[in-house]
């Protein structure tokens, strides 16, 4: 009797040691197709279509005479260059973060209680043997999920590029 | 007959055993199967994910096709996405064009603009909106960025672009 009890224990064991194994490799599998699907940032064509629309928008900042303004991006890549002053005096750089800044919040409900909680903008410039940051601005919380897009910009020998990330909770 | 007895106890045992690989096997394939229930229908969800943003990326293309129909680009630059505001401006008077894009409701936003009216002759460009078509059921209209543009006198006069949403919704968009 005590022999039989013995046995069907270590059957029981058996029985629960596969289960226990499959559920493990499940999960892995299961973990791994979840992770896969859902990367950090998700790309946005709405994103994308504004970064398009407001590297075209006219700011503020003129170099050569009024009212020869640059567009967003010739903005970008003159406070890539550092050589030259806008005629009102102020650093292209700090137009840029102002002219993003506005037009960011005005596009789109960046705070804490909307949905989206934060943003980041970055342009890096790259040529094939250098990497340099150009402008990194940014808002609010982005450590949740994120959607965003990338856009290119010429600027011989190199690109800028220009990316846009907004934060949801 | 002791060994019909023992023969007998043994076959018993015998059909134990197989009774009791076969539950094993049944309970094994019901987990299977029920982890197999869970992954399709995660991964179902995820279709029907991808499909609804499809969707939503195909309309955003659609509307943001029309700003580069030739009533509404920007010839002077080099840009696909910037209207022509003034040209849109324009395109609001004439009746001719209200079944030409065959939509439900066509309207142009300055994002910029601190305004809040509608564009007429008396405040263009200092206003936030050119709505070009507006039908009595307009649907859900969806919207995309664009640039738009238009002749400012200030400064000597020159084309100044600003950020825009065109929002539009028909049976060509929402299809």
């Amino acid at each position: 009797m005590k022999i039989k009890f013995k046995k069907a224990q270590e059957e029981m064991v058996g029985f629960v040691f596969i289960v226990v194994i499959i559920a493990i490799v499940g999960a892995i599998i299961l973990g791994f197709s979840i992770r896969g699907n859902n990367t950090l940032v998700q790309e946005s064509k709405d994103i994308h279509q504004f970064l398009e629309s407001a590297m075209e928008l006219t700011t503020s900042c003129s170099i050569s005479y009024e009212p020869n303004y640059l567009k967003l991006n010739e903005l970008i890549k003159e406070c890539n260059n550092g050589l030259s002053l806008c005629i009102s005096g102020e650093d292209p750089c700090i137009v840029l973060n102002k002219t993003f800044n506005n037009v960011i919040t005005k596009s789109f409900l960046v705070n804490e209680q909307a949905n989206i909680k934060g943003y980041e903008f970055k342009s890096i410039y790259s040529t094939n043997t250098i990497s340099k940051e150009i402008i990194i601005i940014y808002q609010g919380d982005c450590s949740y999920s994120a959607r965003g897009a990338e856009i290119l910009i010429p600027a011989y020998p190199g690109t800028i590029s220009a990316t846009l990330k907004l934060c949801y909770g | 007959m002791k060994h019909f007895h023992v023969s007998y106890f043994n076959n018993k045992k015998a059909q134990l055993k197989i009774q009791q690989m076969a539950f094993v096997l049944v309970a094994l394939i019901i987990f299977l199967a029920i982890v197999a229930l869970f992954y399709f229908s995660i991964s179902l969800s995820n279709i029907r994910k991808t499909a609804s943003s499809l969707q939503d990326e195909e309309a955003l293309e659609a509307v943001r096709k029309l700003a580069s129909t030739p009533e509404f680009v920007l010839t002077t630059h080099t840009c696909s996405n910037c209207i022509d505001l003034d040209k849109a401006f324009s395109l609001k008077e004439r009746r001719s064009y209200d079944e030409f894009w065959n939509l439900d409701f066509l309207q142009i936003e300055n994002v910029y603009s601190e305004e809040k009216n509608e564009c007429d002759k008396a405040n263009y460009p200092n206003c936030k909106t050119i709505t070009l078509i507006k039908n009595e059921e307009i649907g859900s209209p969806k919207s995309a960025f664009v640039t738009i543009c238009y002749w400012t006198r200030e400064k000597g006069g020159y084309t100044k672009c600003e950020l825009g949403r065109i929002y539009a919704s028909g049976k060509n968009i929402d299809k």
